[in-house]
């Protein structure tokens, strides 16, 4: 697993808390692919309160990507949305869960304009 | 449309044919079959015996369903057919269209049936500047399906095309051969899906890609219709040109994925069916007192995809509300910005303006406390994020200079903002219809924030932020000798000095002085501004007019029944009837449907409304406009939990009744009679 994706989920479990999903309750599962195998974070939402495991329990919405793909988009250089536009993200479930996901992804680092 | 294209729609989904329910796109061309953003059907063919098709009649059943009768032949000769043709074609996730073929001869007809299918999967954007496309394109035949793919890496898109009757299908169609018995007849239904690809394969497989039902589409529009309140007047323009406004509300709504079955008012057809902050606040605003549910689903959809991050590319800022959102090919691969884009500087206030009105209107805490959190932050944005030039005022500059929207306000082609001369200022730019906007969600967020948030001190520190922007704003933009807010101030803080309806806007936000009105009111039904149908976008003298310009001297509608509230708002009522008849004038030589924007020419000079050559048609906030002249006309104003009804309306309409109005008082009607003499 890359680091930006640890760093993601571990930030988000040692908080245990987001504003930003004050308003969000549900589940949510990421599986990522790496080498055959498949790694999963669970989030479960209450109003804000986050928990974090690595169940592969069923949920309102799952997310399925690349890791290598995730790494990038927790670290804030991909854009999940895009991503799943193009097919690289794959979402099962009430997409408005990864939509409020997203508002916790950081900036990207400030660059050039492609 | 104009040019004899016929177009149906549901949501995001839409096809353009010629009057003969054919397609023959080409790259530059928006007729197809299009869904969320692609097109999914280039090519659409009927033939007969070689022959193609020669249209007697097109009847529009309704938005989403229209009828084709044709008959074989040229078109050039005179045509008399032993054979009627027809076509009839329903819009829901794709297309439905049932073709039918009578023999009204006395003898038995062989007939070989062909239709040529094709697909180029343009993005819109592809369509509206021209693209070449980078993915492959793949087309099967199996089961009896004709299935188009377009692959692009991980991206695919496809189109499934199958008949209830077996055809022989090939890679560029279908054909049926038949005999029609004398006095006879032949029938297929034809299907058309629009589907996403998930590693080259379609979702559900075999399994039906249809969404909606024909059925639950009409059932659907009587349910519309029968829950908006009645029009009832001596006008039988006006009542027309209502039904023709929530008809094609209806038409223009659209559930993006997220909002579950609820619905959004999407821009117009054909460029724009998708979520527009800006466009879906307005509209959601002039429908209020009609269809109040729009506005509680812009409100949350917009919600959900606030801005939560800095990307330059995307143009977005923590707090700042989305500009348009798209889902085809150029969004996906981020050779366009709009996943989604937030380059606009004014939906952020207009979030919050709208979250108010809505509960004015409403009484429904409740979505105010779900979005107390979007809606501090839209405030916050305000002076955190647009505060560029550091002079509190809200201005624009894009940060993504490849694709990004130069102007950032709902005058956003290139040469919307001038001073005088015609010369154009550098950036940022800060527009004054901004500030108005600024400051009505603030003087809105704080009685929110008393009311529903119960917090006092965001309430009182609004209110003062409020009160100062207005003082500042009444000093620095003012025009002492002219008597008019100056459009914008430029990069150095210096006033750009045209003259604008957005002095229009100003009013509607009550950022005016009271002192002012009256000078400002002057230069709107002036004759440099009014044209005798509404207000034109710059005024007729002004280096840049042109009656004809986009811009720079049309007369859109949707600002002029802004403008005509505005006028409301400082009690000068007379001259707000005068605009909505003008433009309700105006839109009875549209057929009551009022394009987005027409030609600035004097209506004592051109008689009728020149309609603007590439306007978009139907568009939600000109569809909208009709609806709030009606409010205005009626003087229509929640005040606690009752409506007050305070009626001015033109000679010209005689008596006006608006029967069950919905809001926090239930239902409730409101009445007027014609006494304000316009012309």
């Amino acid at each position: 697993m890359g680091a930006a994706t640890t760093d993601f989920f571990e930030g988000l479990s040692r908080r245990g808390h987001e504003p930003l999903l004050e308003t969000t309750t549900g589940t949510i599962r990421v599986d990522l692919a790496k080498n055959g195998k498949v790694e999963h974070w669970l989030l479960a939402i209450d109003h804000g309160d986050v928990d974090v495991s690595a169940r592969r329990a069923a949920t309102d919405c799952t997310v399925t990507a690349p890791a290598e793909l995730f790494d990038r988009i927790a670290s804030g250089e991909e854009n999940a949305f895009a991503a799943a536009l193009r097919g690289d993200v794959v979402i099962d479930g009430d997409s408005k869960l990864l939509v409020r996901l997203q508002r916790l992804f950081p900036s990207p680092a400030r660059r050039k304009q492609r | 449309m104009s040019n004899g294209l016929v177009q149906i729609l549901d949501g995001n989904t839409f096809v353009v044919s010629d009057e003969r329910g054919d397609i023959e796109a080409s790259l530059t061309d928006p007729t197809g079959l299009f869904s969320f953003d692609t097109r999914f059907l280039s090519k659409w063919v009927l033939t007969i015996n070689g022959q193609r098709l020669n249209a007697l009649s097109t009847d529009d059943l309704q938005y989403f369903e229209t009828r084709f009768f044709l008959v074989p032949g040229t078109g050039t000769v005179y045509v008399d057919s032993k054979l009627s043709v027809i076509r009839q074609r329903a819009v829901a996730g794709g297309f439905t269209e049932s073709l039918t073929i009578l023999n009204h001869d006395e003898k038995p007809v062989d007939l070989t049936i062909r239709v040529e299918v094709g697909s180029d999967f343009a993005d819109l954007f592809e369509v509206k500047d021209a693209l070449e496309k980078k993915g492959a394109y793949k087309t099967t035949v199996s089961d009896g399906r004709l299935v188009l793919k377009y692959e692009r890496d991980s991206f695919g898109r496809a189109t499934v095309i199958s008949s209830s009757v077996p055809a022989r299908v090939d890679k560029a169609g279908l054909t049926f051969k038949t005999r029609i018995e004398p006095h006879g007849s032949w029938e297929t239904e034809l299907d058309v899906a629009a589907a996403a690809l998930h590693g080259g394969k379609l979702a559900n497989g075999d399994g039906p890609v249809r969404v909606r039902s024909r059925k639950s589409m009409a059932a659907d529009l009587g349910r519309w219709l029968a829950e908006a309140p009645r029009v009832e007047s001596d006008s039988d323009s006006v009542k027309a040109t209502y039904r023709r406004s929530l008809v094609d509300l209806a038409a223009l709504r659209f559930s993006p994925p997220i909002a579950g079955n609820r619905s959004l008012p999407a821009a117009g057809l054909p460029w724009f069916m998708t979520m527009f902050g800006r466009d879906s606040i307005f509209t959601s605003l002039q429908a209020l007192p009609f269809t109040p549910e729009l506005a509680a689903t812009t409100l949350h959809a917009l919600g959900e995809w606030q801005g939560t991050r800095v990307d330059d590319f995307r143009d977005e800022d923590p707090g700042r509300i989305l500009h348009e959102l798209r889902y085809g090919e150029l969004a996906a691969f981020e050779e366009r910005p709009h996943t989604p884009y937030y380059g606009n500087a004014d939906a952020t206030p207009l979030f919050v303006v709208l979250l108010d009105e809505y509960e004015r209107w409403s009484g429904d805490r409740k979505l105010v406390r779900e979005l107390e959190l979007e809606a501090r932050a839209a405030l916050n944005w305000i002076d955190e994020y647009a505060d560029l030039q550091g002079n509190g005022y809200i201005s624009y500059k894009r940060r993504n200079e490849q694709t990004g929207l130069e102007n950032q306000c709902w005058k956003d082609s290139w040469d919307s903002i001038s001073y005088c001369d015609g010369r154009l200022p550098g950036f940022p730019r800060a527009t004054c219809e901004l500030q108005g906007y600024a400051y009505d969600a603030k003087t809105r967020g704080a009685r929110l924030a008393r009311l529903v948030w119960k917090d006092e001190q965001l309430a009182q520190r609004l209110e003062k932020e409020a009160a100062d922007l207005k003082r500042r704003f009444n000093r620095d933009f003012w025009l002492e000798d002219e008597g008019y807010f100056a459009l914008a101030l430029d990069e150095n803080g210096e006033q750009v000095d045209a003259l604008t309806s957005n002095n229009g806007h100003l009013l509607w936000s009550g950022i005016v002085d009271k002192s002012k009105a009256k000078t400002v009111v002057h230069h709107l039904m002036g004759s440099r501004l009014f044209s005798g149908w509404g207000v034109r976008t710059l005024a007729d003298g002004e280096g840049r007019y042109n009656p004809i310009g986009y811009h720079v001297g049309t007369v859109w509608p949707f600002d002029c029944s802004f403008i005509a509230w505005g006028l409301r708002r400082y009690g000068f009522k007379d001259e707000a009837a005068r605009i909505a008849a003008g433009i309700l004038d105006a839109a009875d030589f549209f057929g009551g449907r009022l394009p987005e924007a027409f030609g600035g020419y004097e209506r004592s000079v051109t008689r009728y409304p020149v309609q603007y050559p590439t306007a978009c048609s139907p568009q939600a906030w000109s569809t909208g406009a009709p609806l709030l002249l009606l409010r205005t006309m009626l003087g229509l104003e929640p005040i606690g939990e009752h409506l007050v009804v305070d009626p001015a309306l033109p000679v010209g309409i005689g008596h006006l009744e608006l029967l069950d109005i919905p809001g926090r008082w239930g239902r409730v009607d409101a009445f007027g009679r014609g006494r304000v003499d316009v012309a």
